[in-house]
């Protein structure tokens, strides 16, 4: 008799993720400059009288976007990487093999170093109108490096279209570097700044942007569920049992993009977390099947940037160190152990 | 036989097939007429390089043809939706494994794609047939191992088991046996064998094994060097000399009383061989691999060797003129053969 998917023995994994995602968000937003009390942050959440004003506007206003930005941002990244991994079968693609990220540095790289908008002093706390042309700029970059590459799409095979992403990728990086070469100092701490990630540069204002764009990403991934499982076939196989691959294909790099692009467009270009998170979840899971994969991946993913996150803004020190820094430290280890306790990547993904 | 239904069945028309290379099109077998039926068991024969992996995958709507024709039933194929081809046509071709961790079970399940709904769910019917598609090719026990952790014969299994979840009343296979020992060759040909009848699905494999081939096959299918296909009955083909013509080369020669091809010596000696059963049938192998001929000419042979059997032991006896050896084996046989051989 067949058990039925073993689903029974994978419950566990999920409640527990979901119990670590929830206390790191927790303890994120209990520390801080000023740590609060869990009891504490919870009256503030609910919106409770008997709170100080001040504190209830740290938590509200920017501890609990933050957390959000975090849990959201890294699930999508996660799940970039996923449609990477299983569209180009290949381990080591991440959501920017595309030239997702170049793009997006090169519009920001453009606003911040060219056109030089007056009035945006960049150097301090971004006000509004600064982030928004941020967001605006790194997105009509990611876009339009995008656009070149899907258009490619049609006329080459996808091991090609995935080494003429890298090849873009490369090549916007040098604009990106020439323009750094000629900026000034001052132009350029802020689009380092930029450069370094960050999760809470999208405030209460930014979220119904930010979220939905998300949604919308993570939605069309479940509905590729099923032609997800048939690509890691191979292409022949794939259409052997029914898939149409270009549209799969097709459809999967667009989600893939619209993640990365609109977390890379709000955060900044957050490395590692995208490629870590599948490989994570599949060595938990011990599966490649994308029904139990794309949660697996999309929690691990949340719980990743919130770790990396709370490290990054280091309570209690005076600083706080660059997001990308920290989400390195956090996951090669994890995936090196991974690795080691695996023997090969065949186990894993080969 | 099963009688042929008309609407499962794969049948070309002129149809031509090759592929692009650089811009030009290269044909590699052209006008062919070929049908295959549901039940029937084809055995796909020619060496590297002539067209078998590209007629397989023409054939599988993967390529397409250079020109001509290709049915399913009463449509081209081509026209067919790839949803509906997967429930009427399956494969099984190299490289065929999924890349990642993925269990048995989910690996056959993959075979449901073309009935499941958009999300993939599986109903009752789907694990029924994936359970039953693990069950006919008797890998109940591996259902729940992982694909990636199989042996060669026990991946092959599962991979036809996939193919069969599809419940396609075609499959087509690209060298299954390549991969596999002896043992493992017979067994997956058997199998594929029953399963053809059992399920009366019409199967198509290319092998280079042409002596599992001329067991199995109701039909052979054979690419010329000359790039030709020719069809026919396995043991038609072979007495009427077809099999001689396509496959004998200078290293190969043909033997009418064995069915098999053998390795040809320079130097032909002669020999005469008296006895009955498989120990002749073997002593025989054994003196062609040392290059001598059976004759019944007893003045052209340049001995005579007879077997005899005392209770259950058989016994080789060798006459050279006047000289007389027994033997108990016949290894002990033929290395005093070449003994002679050397000392000559």
């Amino acid at each position: 008799m067949l058990t039925h998917y073993k689903s029974l023995g994978r419950w566990p994994i999920f409640v527990i993720l979901c119990l670590a995602a929830f206390v790191i968000a927790l303890i994120s937003i209990c520390l801080g400059s000023e740590p609060l009390a869990p009891a504490t942050v919870f009256q503030c959440i609910a919106g409770s009288d008997s709170v100080d004003p001040i504190l209830q506007q740290i938590v509200v206003d920017f501890r609990l976007p933050r957390v959000l930005t975090a849990l959201i941002a890294g699930a999508a990244l996660a799940t970039a990487g996923l449609l990477m991994q299983t569209i180009f079968r290949n381990p080591l693609a991440d959501p920017f093999v595309l030239g997702v990220n170049s793009g997006a540095s090169l519009g920001v790289a453009i606003a911040l170093l060219v056109l030089t908008p007056a009035g945006i002093s960049l150097t301090t706390n971004l006000n509004f109108s600064g982030q928004t042309l941020i967001v605006l700029s790194a997105t009509a970059g990611a876009a339009a490096t995008l656009f070149i590459v899907l258009s490619l799409f049609q006329r080459v095979d996808i091991m090609s279209l995935l080494i003429i992403g890298l090849m873009i990728s490369y090549a916007v990086s040098s604009l990106v570097s020439i323009l750094i070469f000629f900026s000034m100092a001052e132009r350029l701490q802020s689009f380092l700044n930029w450069s370094f990630g960050d999760f809470g540069s999208v405030g209460w204002l930014h979220l119904p942007v930010f979220g939905p764009a998300i949604i919308i990403g993570l939605v069309a991934t479940l509905f590729l569920m099923k032609p997800l499982d048939a690509l890691l076939l191979g292409q022949e196989y794939a259409e052997s049992i029914g898939t149409r691959t270009k549209p799969a294909r097709f459809f999967g790099l667009l989600a893939a993009s619209l993640l990365a692009g609109t977390v890379t467009g709000f955060c900044g270009p957050i490395g590692f977390l995208g490629i870590a998170a599948p490989h994570l979840a599949r060595f938990l899971f011990n599966t490649s099947t994308h029904r139990i994969l794309i949660p697996a991946t999309l929690l691990i993913g949340g719980i990743l940037a919130l770790t990396a996150d709370l490290f990054a803004r280091a309570p209690g020190l005076d600083f706080s160190l660059p997001l990308n820094a920290i989400t390195a430290l956090i996951g090669a280890p994890v995936i090196i152990l991974a690795l080691i306790r695996q023997r090969s990547m065949k186990h894993l993904f080969g | 036989m099963i009688p042929p239904t008309p609407d499962q069945s794969l049948f070309s028309n002129q149809l031509s097939v090759g592929y692009k290379q650089r811009g030009k099109l290269r044909t590699v077998l052209k006008d062919l007429e070929l049908t295959l039926k549901p039940g029937q068991f084809v055995c796909l024969l020619g060496s590297n390089g002539i067209g078998k992996s590209t007629l397989l995958r023409t054939l599988a709507g993967i390529q397409e043809p250079i020109s001509g024709e290709l049915n399913l039933g009463k449509s081209l194929l081509k026209d067919i939706p790839p949803r509906e081809r997967a429930q009427y046509l399956s494969i099984v071709f190299a490289d065929s494994l999924p890349i990642g961790r993925m269990t048995v079970q989910d690996f056959v399940a993959l075979g449901r794609h073309p009935f499941s709904g958009l999300l993939g769910g599986l109903n009752k019917e789907d694990t029924t047939k994936i359970e039953w598609a693990i069950q006919s090719v008797d890998a109940l026990e591996l259902t729940q191992r992982q694909v990636s952790e199989l042996s060669d014969g026990e991946r092959q299994k599962v991979t036809i088991a996939r193919a069969l979840a599809q419940e396609a009343k075609l499959m087509l296979l690209d060298e299954p046996t390549a991969y596999l020992d002896l043992t493992n060759r017979v067994e997956c040909m058997q199998l594929l064998r029953s399963l053809c009848r059992k399920e009366s699905i019409g199967m198509l494999l290319s092998t280079h094994d042409l002596d599992l081939a001329l067991r199995f096959a109701d039909q052979l299918w054979l690419i010329s060097p000359q790039g030709e296909l020719v069809q026919g009955y396995p043991e038609e083909l072979a007495f009427k000399g077809t099999l001689q013509d396509i496959f004998e080369s200078e290293k190969l020669d043909w033997d009418h009383h064995l069915g098999t091809f053998r390795s040809i010596k320079t130097t032909t000696r002669l020999a005469t061989l008296h006895g009955e059963g498989p120990e002749r049938i073997w002593t025989q192998r054994a003196l062609q691999r040392l290059g001598y001929e059976i004759t019944s000419d007893q003045r052209q042979s340049q001995f005579r060797i007879e077997i005899g059997k005392i209770e259950n032991d058989s016994f080789w006896h060798l006459a050279q003129g006047s000289d007389q050896q027994s033997f108990k084996s016949i290894e002990a046989l033929i290395s005093a053969l070449e003994h002679l051989d050397q000392s000559e």
